[in-house]
This record gives C-alpha cells, sequence and structure tokens, in this order.
C-alpha cells in the first residue's frame, strides 16, 4: 500500500513538473534512451496505472491516454490507438464472467451499444483529422470533465424507478440478477431511455476521438439516468465497452495508428496491474487511491489543456 | 477436532478431513451461488459468453507468441527496432507514408514482416464481437425475436464497416 502510494506520488511530480522543461527533457531523453529502455519504462508504468485503476475505480484508458501523452515521446495517435486497445482488451476479459453472472445484461446493452459504436467511429474519424492541439485541448477539457463527475457524481446502488417507459418495455431493457453478496434476487427495470440513448451518441464520440474508453460516462448514464441497479450498470457498461471500442479500434488500425512495440506491453502492463490491484482492493483505503487518482487526472488534464495552448 | 490420547497421526487425519470438508463446503456454496444467478441468465447470454471466452483465450496467446517473435527478432520487422524512436513521435499518416503504407487493409500485405504480424492479433480481438454475435443471432431468429435480430445485423453492418476499411477517411 506504501509502496503504491509512493508510486502515484512519483507520477504526480513528473506530471506536475514544469512544461517546457519537461517537453525538453523528453526530447533529450528520447534521443538518449535506447527503444527497449521506453518499451520497460511503459511496461512499468503502465502496470502501476493498472493497480490504480482498479483500486480508484477507474477505466484503464482515461488514465492511460493523459498520462502516456505526456511522459513519453510517443505521438498521440498511437497513444489513442493504445488506449482504446488497453481499455478493449480488460472489457473482452471481463465479458465472460460478467455476462454469465447477469451482471451484464445483452438486451439491455444491445441498442446503446449499436447507437455509441455507430458513433465511435465517427469520433475516431475526427480525432485522427484534428490537429494535435485543438486534440490536448479537447482532451485536456474532457479529462477535466471526467474528474468533475467522478468527484460529484453520486452512484445509487438499487435506483428508484417508479415505472418503465415504452420504449424500455419494447426493447424488454428488464431484467432479474441474483446478487451474491446479499443472496437475493433484485429485479430492475429502466426509465428514461430515449435520453439515455441520445447520451450515448455523445459518449460514443468521446471514446472513438480520444481512445480513453467510455466507463466512466456509461456507468452514471445507466446508474443514474436510466435507473439501472449499480453492479449491473458497471457490468453492463463493461460489455457496452467492448464493442464500442471494437469499433473505434478498427478505424485506429485502419488507419496506421497503431504500433505493436507500445500497444502490446501496454496491454500486458495494464493486465498485470489489474491483476495486482484486484488482490490489494480488500486492503486498500478505496476512498484516499480515489482522491489521488482524481488529483492525478487533473493535473494530466490541465497538462494537456497547456499542451494544446503551445504553454 | 482433537481428542485427548490422539497421536501427531490422529490430529493430522482429523485436520485433513475438516479441511476437505470445508471445500466441498465452499464448493457447493459457489455451485449454488452460480446456478441461482445462471437461472436468470438467457440462454444467448451464456453463448456470447462461451464464444467470448475461447475467443480471448486464443487472441491473448496469439498477440503474446507474435510479440515475442517481433521483439526477439524471430521475424524481421519493417521498421527495425533501434529505429522505432525517429517513427514513433511522427503522426500516424506521417509514419505509413514514409514507409509507404496506405490506409484500410494495406497493413495485411505486411503480415511477413514482425511488426506487422501483430496486428492479426490485434484484428482477431476487435472482431471477436462480430463472431460472438453471430453466434446469438440463431437464438433469437429460433424465438421469432425479429427486433433484436435486426438491432443485432444492424450492429454486425456496422462492426463489419468499421473492419473493412470503408468508413477509414484519409486524412
Amino acid at each position: 500500500m506504501r509502496l503504491s502510494i509512493a508510486m502515484i506520488l512519483a507520477l504526480v511530480a513528473v506530471v506536475l513538473g514544469d512544461e517546457p522543461a519537461m517537453a525538453q527533457a523528453t526530447a533529450q531523453a528520447a534521443s538518449a534512451l535506447p527503444w527497449w529502455a521506453w518499451v520497460l519504462l511503459l511496461l512499468a508504468v503502465t502496470f502501476v496505472l493498472g493497480i490504480v485503476a482498479v483500486i480508484g475505480g477507474v477505466g484503464g484508458g482515461v488514465l492511460f491516454v493523459p498520462i502516456v501523452s505526456g511522459l513519453f515521446p510517443f505521438h498521440l495517435d498511437f497513444v489513442r490507438g493504445t488506449g482504446l486497445l488497453i481499455a478493449l482488451a480488460g472489457a473482452l476479459a471481463a465479458g465472460p464472467t460478467l455476462l454469465r453472472g447477469g451482471m451484464a445484461n445483452l438486451q439491455l446493452a444491445i441498442l446503446p451499444a449499436l447507437i455509441a459504436s455507430a458513433a465511435a467511429i465517427v469520433g475516431a474519424n475526427i480525432g485522427l483529422a484534428l490537429p494535435d492541439n485543438v486534440v490536448q485541448l479537447a482532451l485536456g477539457s474532457i479529462i477535466l470533465g471526467v474528474v468533475c463527475l467522478m468527484a460529484l457524481a453520486r452512484k445509487s446502488a438499487y435506483p428508484e424507478v417508479p415505472k418503465a417507459d415504452a420504449l424500455s418495455v419494447a426493447l424488454r431493457m428488464h431484467g432479474v440478477y441474483h446478487d451474491p453478496f446479499s443472496d437475493r434476487d433484485i429485479e430492475w427495470k429502466v426509465h428514461r431511455t430515449p435520453q439515455g440513448l441520445a447520451l450515448f451518441v455523445v459518449i460514443g464520440m468521446l471514446a472513438g476521438m480520444f481512445g480513453i474508453g467510455a466507463g466512466w460516462a456509461n456507468v452514471p448514464v445507466l446508474n443514474l439516468v436510466m435507473g439501472v441497479p449499480l453492479k449491473v450498470s458497471v457490468g453492463t457498461s463493461s460489455f457496452i465497452l467492448s464493442i464500442v471500442d471494437s469499433a473505434a479500434a478498427w478505424v485506429y488500425l485502419n488507419h496506421g495508428a497503431m504500433l505493436a512495440v507500445i500497444a502490446v506491453p501496454s496491454m500486458l502492463g495494464m493486465m498485470l496491474g489489474s491483476t495486482i490491484g484486484v488482490g490489494l482492493l480488500s486492503r486498500a483505503n478505496v476512498a484516499v487511491i480515489r482522491k489521488v487518482v482524481i488529483g492525478l487526472l487533473l493535473l494530466a488534464g490541465v497538462r494537456s489543456l497547456l499542451k494544446g495552448f503551445g504553454i | 477436532m482433537f481428542k485427548s490420547g490422539d497421536g501427531l497421526s490422529g490430529v493430522w487425519k482429523r485436520l485433513r478431513i475438516n479441511i476437505k470438508a470445508r471445500a466441498r463446503l465452499r464448493r457447493q456454496h459457489t455451485f449454488k451461488a452460480r446456478a441461482l444467478q445462471l437461472r436468470y441468465v438467457a440462454l444467448e447470454q451464456r453463448a456470447y459468453a462461451d464464444t467470448l471466452d475461447v475467443g480471448v483465450t486464443i487472441g491473448r496467446y496469439f498477440l503474446a507468441g507474435t510479440f515475442i517473435l517481433y521483439v526477439f527478432g524471430f521475424i524481421a520487422p519493417k521498421i527495425p527496432l533501434s529505429e522505432l524512436p525517429a517513427y514513433w513521435s511522427m503522426s500516424a499518416h506521417q509514419l505509413s507514408a514514409s514507409i509507404g503504407i496506405g490506409t484500410g487493409w494495406s497493413w495485411f500485405s505486411m503480415v511477413g514482416y514482425g511488426d506487422y504480424l501483430n496486428f492479426l492479433g490485434i484484428a482477431f480481438l476487435a472482431g471477436l464481437t462480430i463472431v460472438c454475435y453471430l453466434r446469438v443471432l440463431p437464438f433469437l431468429l429460433h424465438r421469432k425475436d425479429f427486433v433484436f435480430s435486426a438491432i443485432l445485423l444492424l450492429e454486425v453492418t456496422v462492426l463489419s464497416l468499421a473492419a473493412s476499411g470503408l468508413l477509414t477517411f484519409d486524412h
């Protein structure tokens, strides 16, 4: 626990560093370090991010893109492509367990996933066409928005849904799942479906444009807007992510915005870190780690904004 | 569990019985919880999960294998590893132009090179959703659930178009 806090503080110190000096240092380091040193550093950083992401309750992509784009000499195109892959790999790996356990619901996910995946394709194309400084500005703004959402948004374990709306009834967006912790069957239904589906258009666009996955937005929309119980929201969000990020990943792949030497070690580091993070979850002070994650994202968001302004 | 007059072997025997009984109870509890969970999980959802499980396992090992072949030089890369730092700070468009590769599936012609061989594993993982959806379709058609079948087919179409490169616009 102390070690992970120390690693996080080290990352904070680097992110907090003077921007022009950091840029110059990165450029000098880029020419001095061999390729394998950067790959090993990437493995180490994504390992730490994997631990922090699990304990802090955030997706890998939302931490990976702003932090790695600030610390490493990789172009933002490759960082975003890798961010999508990391989110996709995590969601695919978790999918079978969530689906079998009833925590992810296919009927609930199928229409939001269609809408968000189509929007993600558009977002990915727009994101790859925009100039770098515009992407940095937009990325910084989105990250600061995520920080606000994490700091302020409530979560509701079992939202009160007085009546299912007509669209959710027609699409059979309802279900029952067995909660092993409380050992009871939970029935759920959904409301405000049109509003929720409209938000999934925005979520898909952002996911494709910045490669940051969409879990940070899916869960509040499903839980707070549509009234899905929290566990089903989290499980279904992960499942929707696997579909949305598949769509966007194809755009990045076909654009050549992926490098194996960046993507594969990142996926490996994140997977290993997540495994450790799950083991530490019961012993870590989740509230403290969550505050550290929010702080880290705040700094990364400000850094992206500064980069966008050319400062 | 411990009785007076028991030797060490008696204690050990009782300990083993106790451990096995606890393990059996844990297994029974897990199976019961799984059965209760699966009771509410539709057949098509289970089919999706099973297909995804197999696909992720294959994709994971394939990607690890191709990366080892690439990074240890068993298959020569298009961009030599030592020259990578000069390329990875370029934009995707600049890098593709400098090595003479276009958009879409042009990368497929380069799979003989170690770096682009990894794209096969990435493409496999990205395409897994299409396979899983097609696995689920017969369940929906059998139930005459045409609304969901239509949505599912639309999703397969969207993902296939994304995969085809037709929705990738050259910048």
